[in-house]
């Protein structure tokens, strides 16, 4: 049976609308059709959703009252994300796709779990990299291998964004360029390890919690802000060793890897860069016997992510992630984010 | 005329493997037969001594040296606190370390090739994997520690911060401010390769170093914003190089300052070192 695409209207439409969302449904037009984007700015509004052939807005209510929107997409600033995800539900809309974090506290991600029970509208997380058709291949070997992890570590070392999105798309609303900071002043240093952790250790930190039996034994033993721009954070949590770095560069060559360590097993997974269409990760898992590998397959973790939000609102909610499990995802990022800023404010300065 | 092969034998220093370790007497084995004309095989009254760097290896090295070699290699040495002392109270002969990335020959053409930049790093991230029968991790930490050393970085502190029977983290700065930061797991399935990520605002340096018993070669490469430069892959052990660093000291007469630059890591990080 053919099933006519979903409406979706998408709330927000900056950089990452315009290089990723936007290409991303482009591709899935047998799944999805834009017909609404919602800015605050109306020539952004109007140009970008002139791209996709949708309606302009300049309100989520406006949005919202557009009957063929039947999916929302919230890709505004995370301030505005619980109570737009929750106008959506309230809507009754079919299902909403939140971009990460879909809060900026327990407390709005209870009430959004709470909206989801009393209108059995489902959320997801844009999270691409747990939607990762490598990592789905890569972690469902890990588990088949029984294998338990003691150690994770990530680097991200990343060139310029518009070095991606420009070859993505033409972007609309450039980035504005921001000075050197000041790494001397605390506040500074605080600040960029806790947006260090929510916009980039943020991909993986889902990934690090599914790989490790429980998070409610964190400890934060190093954490810095790394010049110009990065952070480098260590933890502990139920005994296990977890170690990120995330640094912004002027160099092109971007490196974006996981890797996790068990007595008897090494997994590698290597993600292409943001903002790009380039298929999935690679996911490499090394033992004394053999050496397996898992991708590149043709779609990447945002294409991921649009065909489950596609599968929950046409199949039902079962088969969304519980909002349980998103919420004790963020509860965990927001805990390594704080903490870790905190070790950052007090570090002696250099 | 001499031929080069009679030429470089003339030169040839004898040397004894001491026996005492069989893995690190078997490495410096492999070694010897690999510089056929620096070095031949004698008795222990031979000009160099091969000791090996386990327990105890700092009183080997002062008895080779009593006993009147000209030159010692110390095989793969353990982080003993009283290689502090061969620093000040030195041996009457030359002492060379064999270590298990600091003496790779990458490193050293790393330096060469990509000094200033390396200087310019504001991150060093050292990983590896020990293999389950492998070293302790605080004495890998350290290996990793002699690494970044070589790379012609002075670290000023270093200090372990998260430690358990699977993984070892350790922080610390270099004299310029640079974040440091080495850490290592143990498991299976995995060769023994030091990854050396150092990143600055403007360049990316990768190094990876295999460990000292094999000639597969290490790799650097160096990202800027208009490019990446590899370097030309050398098929050598890290301790052939290190027994070449002795043949060109013997040579020379000039101390290669191995000792020197080991204690200067002892003294950085002691909790690091054997009791």
């Amino acid at each position: 049976m053919t099933r006519e695409p979903l409406g979706v209207g998408i709330v927000g439409a900056g950089p990452v609308v315009q290089a990723i969302h936007l290409p991303t449904l482009a591709r899935l037009g047998e799944l999805f059709e834009v017909r609404n984007v919602m800015d605050v700015n109306p020539d952004v509004a109007a140009a970008v959703a002139g791209r996709a052939g949708a309606s302009p807005s300049t309100s989520i209510d406006e949005l919202l009252a557009d009957d063929g929107v039947e999916v929302v997409a919230i890709c505004s600033p995370s301030a505005f994300h619980a109570p737009q995800v929750i106008a959506a539900m309230r809507a009754g809309k079919r299902a909403v796709l939140c971009e990460k974090p879909f809060a900026t506290d327990r407390e709005q991600a209870e009430l959004i779990a709470e909206a989801s029970r009393e209108t059995g509208v489902p959320v997801i997380v844009g999270a691409m990299h747990t939607y990762d058709p490598a990592w789905l291949a890569g972690i469902a070997e890990w588990e088949s291998l029984g294998a338990d992890a003691h150690t994770i570590r990530s680097r991200v070392v990343l060139p310029p964004n518009s070095r991606f999105e420009t070859s993505a798309t033409e972007v609309l609303t450039p980035r504005p360029s921001s000075g050197l900071p000041d790494l001397g002043d605390p506040s500074v240093r605080a600040q960029m390890v806790f947006g260090g952790v929510l916009g980039l250790a943020v991909h993986d930190l889902p990934l690090v919690r599914r790989l490790i039996p429980a998070t409610d034994e964190v400890a934060v033993v190093s954490a810095s802000a790394l010049s110009p721009w990065g952070y480098e954070v260590g933890l502990t949590a139920n005994g296990r060793l977890v170690h990120a770095i995330g640094a912004l560069t002027e160099q092109w060559r971007p490196t974006w890897e996981l890797e996790v360590v068990s007595d008897h097993a090494r997994m590698l997974l290597e993600f292409p860069p943001s903002y790009v269409h380039a298929g999935s990760a690679t996911a490499t898992i090394a033992t004394s016997a053999r050496t397996v590998r898992f991708g590149p397959y043709p779609h990447n973790g945002y294409e991921g992510e649009w065909r489950a939000l596609h599968a929950i609102a046409t199949t039902g909610s079962a088969a969304a992630p519980s909002v349980e499990s998103l919420i004790d995802d963020l509860v965990f990022i927001l805990e390594v984010a704080s903490a870790a800023s905190a070790t950052a404010r007090r570090e002696e300065a250099r | 005329m001499t031929t080069p092969t009679a030429s470089a034998a003339s030169t040839a220093s004898t040397v004894h493997v001491e026996p005492a370790d069989p893995l690190r007497a078997a490495a410096a084995a492999a070694a010897l037969a690999a510089l056929p004309l620096s070095f031949t095989e004698a008795g222990r009254d031979a000009k160099v001594i091969v000791v090996a760097g386990s327990g105890g290896w700092v009183d080997r090295v002062r008895a080779a040296a009593s006993a009147g070699a000209q030159g010692v290699i110390v095989t793969d040495p353990l982080p003993a606190p009283g290689a502090s002392a061969l620093a000040t109270d030195t041996p009457a002969c030359i002492v060379v370390l064999a270590e298990t990335w600091a003496s790779s020959p990458m490193l050293r053409a790393a330096v060469h090739q990509f000094g200033e930049p390396i200087a310019r790093t504001r991150l060093i991230d050292a990983r590896s994997v020990e293999p389950t029968t492998g070293r302790d991790l605080p004495a890998v930490i350290f290996a990793q520690l002699r690494a970044v050393q070589s790379l012609g970085i002075e670290v000023s502190t270093l200090a372990i911060a998260a430690q358990s029977t699977s993984s070892i983290l350790a922080i610390g700065r270099s004299a310029s401010g640079a974040r440091i930061v080495l850490s290592a797991a143990r498991g299976d399935g995995v060769d023994g390769t030091l990854d050396l990520l150092l990143v600055a605002a403007d360049e990316v340096i990768r190094i990876d170093l295999p460990d000292s018993r094999t000639a597969r070669p290490g790799r650097a490469v160096l990202t800027s914003a208009t490019a990446a430069v590899e370097l030309p892959t050398i098929w050598e052990t890290a301790h052939r190089n290190s027994w070449r660093a002795l043949h060109d000291a013997l040579e020379s007469g000039l101390e290669p300052g191995h000792i020197a630059m080991f204690a200067a890591a002892l003294a950085v990080a002691p909790a690091l070192a054997e009791a």
